[in-house]
């Protein structure tokens, strides 16, 4: 029994070292010191109330809704704003770089808030620039549009600018509107708007 | 012949799994939120880095046939713990929306994305089971 013990003390010491170096080699490795789902307790001037919330089982899990979300039918109106045209209203991809390579609202910004040193500078440009900034995930239990929302607010972006579009890039596909594929601006679109 | 079968099957599962959610970890970081039992969500960012390169770690430990015993022990101990918690899980759902046990599935970051919660449990059932024959079994 104590060689068991010494046995299986050996094996998760030197696992969790080997995860450690491995976890910070890959470059799809997690920021051990940052917390993921924190952003908006210093947001919110430093209290746990989010943090201590109780998340509730699937398929009742709340979305944040801390940020002001639109229906499908509002970001299309934003989507065929004129003012998009001119970067007026931009949109915010938050899903992983693999699935929006796969389709992503036209002209949509890639940010992947667990990732966001690549493409915050040039979303955070655009933002700047622009009067209304849409951000979605994959909808439904999505909470990622949320937190890159928040991401952008702590970056410097105005809050009254920012909107979730909660249905997400599900509802959006549901409708079969526009949907552009690979970079963005790539120009691959299927389903354009007459 | 057997502790031979539980070492290549408990290997390959758990190398399999392992590398599924260690190569994409915020998805593995976003299921084990889900649960919200952990206070600190700081904590969720190590469990998401850390567990998966532990569980290839074991699995790779079982297949080459290297400190077995400890492996097996470790693997045992996981599946117990996440075990509970996905069935705690489930058990709250069918507590909330009153859907019937055996339909109840999501992505419990198990590693192959939403599951039957009921067919999951069986499995890790079987590989506990496996785990704990190569923990009784082999002499040092």
């Amino acid at each position: 029994m104590r060689f068991l013990f010494i046995e299986t003390c050996q094996v998760l010491a030197v696992g969790l070292a080997v995860a450690l170096v491995v976890n910070q080699l890959s470059p799809r490795g997690l920021r051990l010191g940052r917390d993921y789902f924190q952003e908006s307790v210093r947001l919110t001037g430093g209290t746990t109330a989010v943090a201590a919330a109780p998340v509730l089982p699937w398929p009742q899990v709340e979305s944040l809704k801390r940020l002001p979300e639109i229906t499908a039918n509002e970001a299309l109106a934003l989507f065929q704003d004129p003012r998009r045209a001119q970067g007026q209203v931009i949109f915010v991809d938050a899903r992983k770089q693999t699935v929006f390579q796969e389709g992503h609202i036209p002209e949509a910004y890639p940010l992947d808030r667990f990732y966001p040193d690549q493409d915050l500078p040039s979303v955070m440009l655009a933002g700047a620039a622009a009067e209304q900034v849409v951000v979605y995930c994959a909808g439904g239990l999505c909470e990622d549009s949320h937190y890159a929302g928040l991401q952008l607010i702590e970056a410097g972006l105005d809050k009254s600018r920012i909107r979730v579009f909660a249905g997400g890039f599900t509802e959006w596909t549901a409708h079969s509107w526009p949907v552009e594929r690979g970079e963005r601006g790539s120009g691959l679109v299927s389903n354009p708007l007459p | 012949m057997t502790g031979w079968l539980a070492r290549l099957v408990l290997g390959i599962c758990f190398v399999y799994l392992g590398l599924n959610k260690a190569l994409n970890p915020t998805d593995f970081l976003k299921a084990v939120h889900q649960y919200g039992w952990v206070d600190r969500t700081l904590y969720l960012t190590w469990i998401a880095a850390l567990l998966p390169w532990l569980e290839v770690f074991c699995g790779l430990l079982l297949l080459a046939g290297f400190w077995v015993r400890g492996a097996a022990f470790a693997v045992f101990g996981m599946l117990v713990f996440f075990s509970g918690i996905v069935l705690h899980r489930a058990l709250r759902i069918q507590e909330t929306t009153g859907i019937d046990f055996s339909e109840i599935r999501f992505d419990c970051g198990c590693g192959n994305g939403a599951v039957l919660v009921g067919r999951k449990l069986v499995e890790n059932t079987v590989l506990a089971a496996a785990s704990l024959v190569l923990v009784l079994s082999r002499k040092r």
